[in-house]
């Protein structure tokens, strides 16, 4: 049997190339007291930081993504930050060489940020980067990038800085990386390259250079010596095309070139159109008038079929300047989306005005629906519901999003004409995991068993009541998730922008036979790995 | 001294792009700019590193001070800096 490591698999393409291994980091040399002439060693010390920053500025003309443009931006102003400046020449002047200056220097910043368990944890790796990168150049050992320029390599390393993958030719077939998480660097930049990755791969630096690897990012894992199908490099590829498809695919919108990007792929509605970006950049509430206009302009971009707009979803986490919040401890359970309009009863009735306005002024009005985000009980279900067709809505429906509300769906027969399932809460609130947080990345996985029968449970109930249910969350862009989905009767599938193609190209290839096989399958399983390898194995033999 | 307080809106928070480019705009000002979270101590602005050390995310509020007597000065560095702060 071969050896098969896992991870968290990004991107849908399974490849199969030879492990590349970056070289682990060299050890920074010894702090050292040399007495050195204070005026040269600064002079070692600007030329160095002046030969990082071009090297930046060289990789960032080269880059075609503006997230990595971003990210070598931040490294060069931070490298050239006037703090660090002084106090490297502070160290220099107390005898220390320029090596050792820089790294005493850094140590300040570090020290501050140790014991952070979130995101500023996390940016200790950042700056550790650069002060190597610093003294690198100090030491004239600067490796320039190593990457073969022809043939296929899969990288293999602990952790990609910025400007390794910054610098990833077409050769760069796939990345393997001991460290990070689906919201790290380098599952980033891989996701937009479009290079599929297992990122979070525990034993991977077991991986010897040279040795044959095969990486399915749909399972999240990497096997020695799996041979890839040729035929199957998607694993939907050989399936048949259906007539008709078990679901609609729409796209998820939140701002005007969304809408233009989401028509163009095609889009057959609008699942979700997320009206909160529209006014983080205002201190006071728009006019009736100006958020007609708004909305207007997001209607006429957007692709034809049914646009779903939801309400405002803030919170004091994302908090907008017009709408009064208080400070919580914890934000996620806190006042936030539909329970704001308690506090705020004119700005939640006026922006339905405006959305009502803003169909009829485009010839939407049959199209446009409205829902409500963080709704609980029935009874907040029924208020938002009253007052949305008292405005003059035909269709209305909420977000389930917190468990509580699963079982009221009961009560929301001619209350609501639809709902939508925002899985990244739903995971959230299910498994007491911040959705922020890395290191419980694996509990938010969405295909998480308690997960996939709280899904079920969900379509169960509205089903038995002639409601329609819908998936907006990061669920509805898993092209292999969407077909467990479609089986538990979810008639609306509203992906990201990024994975509508696959999504729609899966779909029209499922039956409601394979679609159901799935759904039994995964409901077997014990642990989301399981789930993932049952579902696809019902699906490709 | 002109002050005034602004909330981040960027979803990081107060590192990376933002931070980057808050630090930037202090750092090409005139006069010192100075930030905090509300009613805590002040850094100087111009420093990237300094400002991650405040270790602020998304949501929270800072005052922002700008060693100057012309306010129209201070509100032209405002709103390029409260600019810094949101995604783009």
């Amino acid at each position: 049997m071969s050896t098969i490591y896992r991870g968290i698999g990004i991107g849908n393409i399974s490849v199969q190339a030879e492990a590349f291994r970056i070289a682990p980091r060299k050890s920074l040399p010894e702090l050292a007291k040399t007495f050195p002439n204070v005026e040269t060693e600064m002079v070692r010390y600007q030329d160095a930081l002046a030969a990082f920053v071009r090297q930046l500025d060289a990789k960032s003309a080269q880059a075609n993504e503006n997230s990595v443009k971003e990210i070598l931006y931040a490294q060069s102003v931070m490298a050239q930050d006037p703090e660090l400046a002084d106090s490297v020449l502070q160290n220099i002047k107390e005898g220390w060489n320029a090596e050792s200056a820089v790294q005493l220097g850094m140590q300040k910043f570090t020290q501050e940020l140790l014991g952070a368990s979130d995101e500023f944890g996390e940016r200790i790796a950042d700056l550790k980067e650069i002060e190597y990168r610093i003294i690198q150049w100090l030491l004239n050992e600067v490796e320039e990038d190593k990457l073969p320029t022809s043939g296929e390599i899969i990288v293999v390393a602990e952790d990609l800085s910025p400007m390794e993958t910054a610098a990833f030719t077409e050769v760069v077939k796939g990345v393997v990386t001991e460290k990070g998480g689906p919201t790290s660097h380098t599952a980033i930049i891989c996701r937009q390259l479009g290079i599929p990755a297992i990122v979070a791969c525990a034993d991977a630096l077991r991986i010897n250079n040279g040795t044959s690897l095969l990486v399915n990012p749909t399972l999240g894992t990497v096997e020695v010596d799996g041979k890839l199908n040729t035929n199957q490099k998607l694993w939907w590829q050989d399936l048949q095309k259906v007539n008709s498809p078990m679901a609609k695919v729409f796209a998820n919108v939140g701002s005007v070139k969304d809408a233009e990007k989401v028509k163009s792929l095609n889009a057959q509605g609008v699942g979700l159109l997320r009206t909160e970006i529209f006014f983080l950049n205002t201190r006071t509430a728009p006019k009736l008038s100006e958020q007609t206009k708004i909305y207007s302009e997001v209607l006429a971009a957007c692709p034809d079929g049914e646009i779903v707009f939801r309400t405002i979803d803030a919170g004091s986490d994302k908090p907008i300047a017009f709408l009064n919040f208080a400070n919580e401890a914890n934000p996620a359970l806190g006042v936030r989306g539909q329970r704001l309009s308690k506090s705020n009863p004119e700005f939640f009735s006026e922006q339905l005005t405006a959305i009502f306005t803003a169909a009829k002024n485009t010839n939407r009005s049959d199209d446009v629906a409205v829902m409500a985000p963080m709704i609980a009980t029935a009874g907040e279900a029924s208020e938002f519901s009253k007052l949305a067709r008292k405005i003059g809505f035909k269709k209305v429906g909420i977000m389930v999003e917190i468990p509580a509300v699963i079982s009221e769906i009961d009560h929301l027969k001619d209350v609501v004409d639809f709902i939508s399932v925002g899985t990244n809460d739903l995971s959230q609130y299910l498994f007491a995991a911040d959705r922020q947080s890395a290191q419980l990345a694996t509990l938010l996985d969405p295909w998480q068993p308690a997960l996939l029968k709280a899904l079920k449970e969900i379509c169960d109930r509205a089903n038995q009541v002639g409601i329609k249910v819908g998936v907006c969350g990061e669920a509805a862009s898993d092209p292999l998730l969407c077909v467990f989905l479609m089986g538990i009767g979810v008639t609306t599938l509203s992906s990201g922008a990024g994975a509508l193609t696959s999504v729609q190209d899966v779909v029209s290839r499922i039956s409601p036979t394979a679609a159901q096989a799935a759904v039994k399958v995964a409901l077997a399983a014990k642990s989301a790995q399981e789930a993932k390898q049952f579902v696809l194995a019902s699906l490709v033999n | 001294m002109i002050s005034k307080n602004m909330v981040v809106q960027a979803s990081v928070g107060l590192h990376a792009r933002p931070a980057a480019e808050f630090s930037q705009i202090a750092a090409a000002a005139t006069c010192e700019v100075l930030v905090g979270r509300v009613g805590a101590a002040q850094v100087k602005a111009n420093s990237p590193l300094r400002l991650l050390t405040l270790k602020i995310k998304q949501g929270e509020e800072i005052t922002v001070s700008i060693n100057t007597d012309d306010q129209k000065l201070a509100d032209s560095l405002f709103e390029k800096l409260s600019a810094a702060l949101i995604d783009k």
